[in-house]
């Protein structure tokens, strides 16, 4: 009889999902422990106390005449009357099965398992020769006289699937289909009974396992629906991701610091505790600041180094907050964040020679404006900060916002699309709240409301809960472009990683299966967390933290992507964009090297050919293969990068298909891919 | 490099003789030999000799080649130059036409000959040997995550080490995640720094990034020298320069070349000059395009017309295996200078 080893020369329990498909009934749970031992197979599946190391009681039996007692240890049985009893047992069902048809071979069965001597084992294996040879599993075949074809999920599947459902968690997508043992376990004896064939039994074995793999063999509560439970819920679960941007020290993370207290995020306790600790270290502007900035070195420094991210409602929208870097050293990161942003703030500082640094020479206002632009962003609230410190003054104002919206509408922003509101983060001046006469009279004289001059003009949070909600490509194959990733987070276990991001389009929910690009590493979501609350299903526009198992961390790096299994996004190092090229220090030649910007990734970038120049509002070509691109023009370039780079034709992807350019610290060009050459 | 000997004769025709003792010089080696140039050196030759038993023993035997150069690769990390092609000189072990692969070898002498000696060559050598005014700095480009420590000679920048660590951002409620990987980039940084920088060789260590990774980088490493008692680094402290950049790439390194403090430093390495000479050329560029052309055509056009005022040419055009293609060029650089 062939012993079944594996490699380290231990006996396989290889038998034991084949051999229990047919001993197993959920009825049969019920029971006395004395059947079940009788039988001598199931404890191994409903109990997993009984399981012990060496192989199962059954294939033990099988294959080397010992039996199992009721408390599953293994017990020595004669050799010779097993034998002949299976022998013997054989020929029965050989006969029983000669073209007799289900009912003889049921009552075969049926008698055998009901008989309740313990010794008689043989009784069990009867239905489980009847297996090896071929002749169906007891009473899962309904055909008369077919192989078991393994198309219907084990018993021992549905078993375990039973126990993940009620354990809520997805158990781990390995569960072993059905494929397993195949003819190998048939006894040398058994083998030579040519009963059917063995070549039906190979294909039944096969074709079931390609089937139990596809239907995966724990599924979830329900394969949701994602697109329809989504127009269902819509209204609820729709955020915008603001992003708020503007020149270093403009007032940032203060503004938004304040309008987050002002809302009730950050309770009062927080914020006194804040504002203790601030004075200590003599940053006593910045207790505001430090809801948003949270590391010992940006509270030290009074400098925001990264994004923030937080999340808040107004009264009919539902906000994610980027609070972004304004410092120039750190565009990379704010680019990171404006990349996930849909709308946006600027803030600038209205104080004497505040607006004009960040906005006159190196200053970010400009930089930053046209960056969120190239990123998508159409909508913008221009919050006119640090208006206290200037009295309030109109003229201040107008001269800001005249000057803005001149340059605002000359970057391609609609001019309806851009709002202007004077505010003072600090003091918390018309953020959540409209003015009142008494409280500031010098705005209140000028800032009226539009439709009625009596009336004060509406603050910030009012300004930002008009934006309009743009549309969400849903049912578009999922992506997720990852921002950050870590171990740890809720529900985390030894291989799962969990990755925070933004998703582009699509959707995902849990128990879906999901792969990583570049690499290919598969892995199952567990969990999705949605703005810091657990969700079943997220879809395009969430940030999210997203729970993925069996993906390995070295494998991950920020500017991989997380796909759909169906449609995984191309990876390339050489493609072609279209660019417009801003104000270069020095003109864009062939072979210029730079910094390209894909979402959050910086990759080193060479421009590898300047394919042609040409007009941005007609389209016609103004030169092939010009020596260089001047600032202002438009061109269509080859870029090269050093890493593959997972990007998106822009007419696919619009958040995917951006690229920009930067070279020594500073916004060369951005662009749109046109077109993607194979690696 | 050293020059041991020389002798070309009016023809132009000769041969040079010289030794190879720093990695860089096996750079300029690699400028030097074209394809059909004859090389002389000392290698190791695995010969098969076959007793009178029959059976086959290979030894390794030390001997004097002279092949007909054929192909060349040169691995700039591994200062590792292994010249392919035919043996011309009749040996006891190897005949006549049969091919072998030389590993030029530190320190020891080869003769290299020319059926024609080009002033490029020429010039070549001469700044090899060049003894005065080796600057070897050490430079560590960094930002969050990512950092490269490269060894800047003369005439090379060769990449040591690229650390990428990932670095989780810092979360709403837990920035311990963040503070760990920055410490966990330090650290590795700090060892790279160990390991590949020879703090008795180099004279500056340049420490570039963006925003303030360098200057807590550097109060890391002096905390850490200091508990470790690591007395090279807290020997070595002035040698190190912090430097702003805008990125961590290689790339940034440009930039530092640019800062004053580092210019004064290096004013007379090659690289320095170079920078300075791209650079004005892109003003040029940027401002009278009319007076600024690359690429081959046009600047040939303009040599004919006597119209060139400074030329760059890059070392990547006279390594050109095509023989032709290097006597265009070096005709290009003979009519300008003239």
């Amino acid at each position: 009889m062939p012993v079944l080893k594996n490699f380290a020369g231990r006996q396989l329990p290889a038998l034991k999902s084949v051999a229990l498909g047919s001993c197993v009934d959920r009825t049969e749970a019920k029971q006395p422990e004395r059947r079940r031992a009788a039988l001598g197979a199931e404890s191994l599946v409903l109990s997993s106390t009984t399981l012990y190391a060496g192989p199962s009681p059954l294939a033990s039996f099988i294959l080397s005449g010992l039996g199992s007692d009721s408390k599953g240890h293994v017990r020595e049985v004669s050799r010779g009357t097993v034998v002949a009893a299976l022998e013997r047992d054989i020929r029965g069902v050989l006969e029983a099965n000669k073209g007799e048809g289900d009912a003889k071979m049921k009552s075969t069965v049926l008698l055998a398992k009901n008989s309740s001597k313990p010794t008689n084992c043989i009784a069990g294996d009867v239905s489980f020769l009847s297996l090896l040879v071929g002749k169906g599993g007891g009473k899962e075949s309904k055909k008369a006289g077919k192989p078991f074809a393994f198309d219907t999920p084990s018993p021992d599947d549905k078993v375990l699937a039973a126990q993940s459902r009620a354990v809520g968690s997805v158990a781990a997508a390995a569960v072993p289909s059905p494929k397993p043992s195949k003819p190998k376990p048939k006894a040398k004896g058994v083998a030579r009974l040519k009963v059917g064939g063995d070549d039906n039994d190979d294909q039944a074995v096969s074709s079931g396992a390609e089937s139990a793999e596809i239907t995966p063999a724990v599924t979830p509560k329900r394969r949701i629906d994602v697109v329809a439970e989504y127009s269902v819920h819509q209204k609820n679960r729709e955020t915008l991701n603001l992003v708020v941007v503007g020149h270093v020290d403009a007032g940032k993370s203060t503004l938004m610091g304040h309008v987050l207290y002002a809302l009730g995020q950050v309770n009062e306790r927080t914020m006194k505790k804040f504002e203790r600790d601030a004075e200590k270290i003599g940053k006593g502007s910045f207790a505001f600041a430090w809801v948003l900035d949270e590391t010992d070195e940006e509270r030290s420094r009074g400098v925001t180094m990264d994004i923030a991210t937080s999340a808040f409602s107004t009264q009919h929208r539902k906000f994610t907050l980027l609070d972004a870097p304004g410092h120039r050293d750190f565009v990379p990161n704010m680019i990171s964040g404006a990349s996930r942003a849909d709308v946006a703030i600027l803030v600038v500082d209205a104080s004497t020679g505040g607006f004009e640094s960040g906005f006159d020479g190196n200053g970010q206002t400009r930089e930053h404006a046209i960056l969120i632009r190239s990123l998508g962003v159409r909508q913008l609230v221009v919050a006119v900060n640090k208006l206290d410190v200037v009295e309030w003054s109109e003229t201040r104002y107008l001269e800001i916002t005249n000057r803005l919206v001149d340059f605002l509408t000359g970057c391609g922003y609609v001019k309806e699309d851009v709002r202007f509101a004077p505010v003072s983060g600090l003091k918390g001046v018309n953020l959540a709240h409209r003015i009142t006469a008494d409280g500031t009279p010098e705005l209140a004289s000028w800032y009226h409301d539009k439709d009625s001059a009596s009336e004060p003009g509406p603050c910030l949070v009012e300004l930002i809960d008009t934006f309009a909600m743009p549309e969400r490509p849903v049912s578009k194959p999922f992506r997720l472009a990852v921002t950050d990733f870590f171990k740890g987070g809720t529900f985390s276990s030894a291989n799962s990683v969990s990755v925070t991001g933004r998703i582009s389009q699509g959707n995902v929910q849990i128990g879906e299966h999901v792969v990583m690009v570049p690499g290919g590493e598969r892995g199952v979501v567990k969990a999705i967390d949605v703005d810091f609350v657990t969700e079943e299903w997220a879809v395009a526009g969430d940030s999210v933290v997203l729970m993925i198992q069996g993906l390995d961390i070295q494998h991950i790096s920020v500017g991989s992507v997380v796909c759909t299994p169906e449609r995984p996004i191309q990876c390339t190092t050489r493609f072609e964009a279209q660019l417009v090229v801003f104000d270069p220090p020095v003109p864009i030649t062939n072979g210029f090297p730079g910094l390209l910007h894909m979402q959050s990734l910086n990759v080193p970038a060479v421009v590898s050919r300047i394919i042609e120049t040409f007009d941005q509002r007609s389209g016609e070509v103004l030169k092939r293969r010009p020596r260089h691109i001047r600032k202002g023009a438009t061109a269509r370039v080859e870029i090269v990068a050093e890493t593959p780079v997972c990007l998106e034709l822009f007419k696919d992807s619009k958040e995917l298909g951006r690229i920009m350019l930067r070279k020594n610290g500073e916004t060369i060009a951005a662009g749109i891919v046109t077109a993607i050459y194979g690696g | 490099m050293k020059l041991l000997k020389q002798f070309i004769e009016k023809s132009r025709a000769g041969y040079v003789r010289l030794i190879p003792e720093q990695p860089e010089d096996m750079w300029h080696i690699y400028n030097l030999i074209q394809k059909e140039d004859q090389l002389e050196a000392s290698t190791v030759r695995g010969v098969k000799s076959e007793t009178s038993t029959g059976s086959v023993s290979t030894d390794r035997v030390r001997l004097k080649l002279t092949i007909s150069i054929e192909d060349v690769f040169f691995d700039v990390q591994a200062g590792a130059l292994r010249i392919n092609g035919r043996n011309i000189v009749e040996n006891k072990f190897v005949g006549f036409g049969q091919y072998h692969t030389l590993d030029l070898e530190m320190n020891q002498p080869f003769t290299l000959s020319k059926p024609e000696w080009d002033l490029i060559s020429l010039q070549r050598i001469k700044d090899a040997c060049d003894i005065t005014r080796q600057a070897d700095v050490a430079a560590v480009t960094m930002q969050e995550g990512l950092a490269v420590i490269c060894l800047l000679t003369q005439f090379m920048t060769v990449v040591r080490q690229k650390i990428e660590v990932p670095i989780p951002r810092k979360r709403r409620g837990s920035t311990t995640n963040y503070e760990k990987g920055v410490q966990r980039f330090y650290e590795q940084i700090y060892r790279g720094i160990k390991q590949h920088i020879d703090f008795s060789v180099v004279k500056v260590v340049i420490l570039g990034s963006p925003g303030f990774v360098r200057d807590q980088f550097f109060e890391y490493m002096m905390a850490q020298a200091t508990k470790a008692e690591d007395k090279t680094t807290l020997e070595n402290k002035a040698k190190f320069v912090l430097v702003h950049t805008s990125s961590g790439h290689k790339g940034a390194l440009e930039e530092v070349m640019r800062d004053p403090q580092i210019k004064a430093r290096l004013a007379d390495t090659k690289a320095a000059q170079e920078v300075k000479a791209i650079d004005s050329f892109y003003q040029m560029l940027n401002n009278n395009p009319d007076r600024a052309f690359y690429g081959f055509a046009d600047v040939r056009k303009a040599a004919d017309n006597g119209a060139i005022g400074t030329l760059l040419v890059t070392d990547e055009l006279f390594r050109a295996a095509d023989i032709q293609t290097r006597k265009k060029y070096i005709q290009l650089v003979e009519d300008s200078q003239a």
